[in-house]
């Protein structure tokens, strides 16, 4: 008799592997796009939230793991440090897309500005531990804004990630959801997060 | 949603070579997919029959190996060299260690690609990859082999030794090519299956299929055409264009391209 | 067979001995043991033929975060002030605090690019897999290094056929932000399908789920250079390092 598969071995396996890794590239890639069009923004977990989507939240957190840890390999050392914020993020937008966040734009929104907010308070003790603070993301000069007002290392890191990532996020959220609907439904049904779109 | 195969009934038999003829969407691949049992990734693909496969397990088999028409996807990027690529299924086999360096030469040896074998699969051509590919599925030693368009990237040369070592295949495993080429389809072929809009037009010897004593509305592959070049015949044109009924010499046609 | 054997991969595992020991000793010694282990490090990259490559890691990366958290944590940190630049005043506990941050971070930084330039991430992750780490995640890791390669160039050729169709990056930030969605569209549905093609592809090698696999174990081709010696030293100075790391942190 076939043995009964855990969760983790349901969102985990041969059909699911490659898009996991897709969705790492495609988070390390998006910081390219970006730069292309010169737009103001990271969206560096945009593949996370794709992945946690179309796969499940397991997917969107070893998706946003493994993006950290290959640029943290390749690029970027300070990554592999900030991959807690990457599972949360993974968890989060898989636990909302299975709640329908997905299936409209205005569900989305309000859900990507909660996942800034969750990232910036998971992001804060370990950019003050390991970094004093800086981060080299381009928003440092609030840490420094911050600690010149008598705010300590942690409340400046946070207050920094309050200010940018639930922009971010929520602009990742609805790029998902836009890119979702373009999606043609021959592939969405062969993901087991077919129902979350 | 459309049928993507309708009412298959296919029999693969031990040490038989299947080519499947037919044109563009006419449901060759996902015939493929679904002899090797992939079709349940594709609920899109809905279908009706069935494929009964007469094997027996050869030892330390894999079964049934394939190469898709998009081979790019068979690189799996998880090894440095060539060889170890080869290998990959193989260790996934749980074979001794000896056992799957030996499948593994053997296999680089057929294909003549040996001079690839310490070289980055990232940095070979598509002709290259394509030959790695089906190195990796011969390596395995199934019982059913399924080539999705094998010849797609190869070049003549590549293309007639390919023929020579399906047929030698042909002794220890049964095939299933997706190919409309006709050079392989006289090569190696011991059926025909011809299929049009997902359903079985035509199943059986190529001699019996285009026989002079078969009449059948199909719109035959062009490559049928070019036998046709070789002998002289009666024509019947149908002008509505989609259909054209023979009544030629297939068998001296055929008999002639087999000497080539 | 000697053919054969100079295209399967070789692997030393005292390289990772030694790497992992720095890392350890990077977050769990005392800062004069740090600088020891720094100024030996240094002198080794000095000497060593791949310097270039740990310099870059280096000098790209850390260096300028060094700089800012010296200032960051100098200039703010309560306490006294041991020197002045002009107006800026820089404090005692605050300097000490960058230096903490910044010879961990060094440490880190060459030992982990030292270990990268003599090992390449396919081997280290084929032995992780030999030695039984779970190889959907040696798999997901390994195919994400080689995507990011083909996403970087699909990226490139999207962005020149939308720009023939009209893509202008000097508009406003809005007509910009529109540019996205032509970008990501068909890259992620490539990419998608390809995804789905490459797991059936993983199936056909017969990497596939529990209950469809033909037999349990797997067969790793990579063969392991070490001397026992060698392998007994290695494991001794990860455990001198874990040993001497954990009396500091509970004396």
């Amino acid at each position: 008799m076939a043995e009964k598969l855990s969760w983790f071995d349901r969102e985990v396996n041969a059909t699911t592997i490659p898009l996991i890794a897709f969705g790492a590239a495609l988070n390390i890639v998006m910081g390219q796009a970006v730069q292309m069009i010169k737009l103001p923004l990271y969206l560096d977990s945009i593949g996370t939230i794709l992945i946690a989507c179309l796969v499940g939240p397991v997917a969107g957190m070893l998706t946003g793991a493994f993006a950290n840890l290959t640029l943290g390999f390749f690029f970027n050392y300070a990554f592999i440090f900030f991959i807690p914020v990457t599972l949360v993020i993974g968890a989060f937008s898989g636990f909302v897309a299975r709640l329908g966040a997905f299936k409209r734009w205005y569900t989305a929104l309000p859900c990507g500005i909660v996942q800034g907010i969750l990232g910036a308070v998971a992001s804060a003790p370990i950019a003050a531990f390991m970094f004093g603070g800086v981060t080299m993301g381009g928003t440092d000069f609030l840490v420094l804004y911050f600690r010149a007002i008598g705010k300590s290392i942690i409340q400046s890191a946070f207050l920094q990630g309050i200010a940018a990532d639930p922009v971010d996020k929520a602009a990742s959220y609805l790029i998902v959801y836009f890119l979702l609907t373009r999606i043609p439904r021959t592939i969405l049904l062969r993901l087991p997060g077919y129902g979350n779109v | 949603m459309p049928l993507a195969l309708s009412a298959i009934n296919l029999e693969v038999n031990e040490r038989e070579c299947i080519m499947l003829n037919g044109l563009s969407g006419s449901g060759k691949s996902t015939l493929c997919l679904a002899a090797a049992d992939f079709l349940k990734a594709f609920p899109a693909a809905v279908s009706s029959g069935k494929i009964i496969r007469h094997r027996t397990e050869q030892e330390g088999g894999t079964g049934i190996a394939m190469v898709m028409q998009n081979f790019y996807s068979q690189i799996t990027y998880l090894r440095p060299t060539v060889f170890e690529e080869i290998a990959f299924p193989c260790e996934n086999l749980g074979l001794p260690r000896d056992e799957i360096i030996e499948r593994t030469d053997d296999a680089i040896a057929r294909i003549r690609i040996g001079h690839l074998a310490g070289r980055n699969p990232l940095d070979l051509s598509g002709g290259e990859k394509q030959k790695v590919v089906l190195a990796t599925a011969i390596a395995m030693s199934p019982d059913l082999l399924i080539l999705d368009e094998p010849l797609s990237q190869l070049d003549p040369e590549s293309t007639s030794h390919l023929g020579e070592i399906l047929s030698g295949l042909k002794r220890s495993m049964s095939l299933i090519i997706a190919e409309n080429d006709p050079y392989l389809t006289l090569k190696v072929a011991d059926r025909v299956v011809v299929l049009s809009d997902g359903k079985i037009l035509a199943d059986g010897k190529l001699e019996n299929i285009l026989g002079p004593d078969v009449e059948c509305e199909i719109d035959l592959p062009a490559w049928t055409r070019c036998i046709m070049e070789l002998q002289n015949g009666d024509r019947t044109r149908d002008h509505a264009g989609t259909a054209i009924r023979y009544e030629l010499n297939y068998k001296r046609a055929i008999e002639t391209m087999r000497k080539i | 067979m000697a053919t054969s054997d100079a295209f399967i991969t070789k692997y030393n595992p005292l390289h990772h001995y030694v790497a992992l020991s720095i890392v350890f000793a990077a977050f769990a010694f005392k800062l004069e043991w740090q600088l020891a282990i720094l100024v030996i490090l240094l002198a080794a990259t000095v000497i060593s033929p791949r310097r270039k490559l740990i310099y870059r890691g280096f000098l790209k990366f850390v260096l300028p975060l060094i700089i800012i958290g010296f200032f960051i944590n100098g200039l703010f940190f309560a306490g006294n002030t041991v020197f002045t630049l002009g107006l800026l005043k820089f404090k005692g506990a605050g300097l000490l605090f960058a230096s903490r941050v910044a010879v961990r971070l060094v440490l880190i930084v060459i030992s982990i690019s030292d270990y990268f330039s003599k090992v390449k991430s396919e081997t280290v992750s084929e032995y992780l897999a030999a030695r039984g780490a779970d190889r959907r995640f040696i798999y997901i890791f390994l195919l994400s290094v080689a995507m990011v390669h083909l996403l970087r160039d699909k990226l490139q050729k999207i962005y020149v056929a939308q720009s023939a169709r009209g893509l202008d990056t000097t508009r406003n930030f809005v007509t910009r932000a529109r540019y996205l969605l032509p970008l990501l569209v068909p890259l992620s549905y490539s990419y998608i399908a390809e995804s789905l093609d490459r797991g059936i592809a993983l199936r056909a090698a017969n990497f596939a789920d529990k209950n469809s696999r033909r037999t349990k174990s797997v067969t790793p081709l990579l063969k392991v250079s070490i001397s026992k010696t060698g392998l007994i030293l290695g494991r001794t100075i990860l455990i001198a390092a874990i040993a001497i790391g954990a009396s500091r942190l509970f004396s």
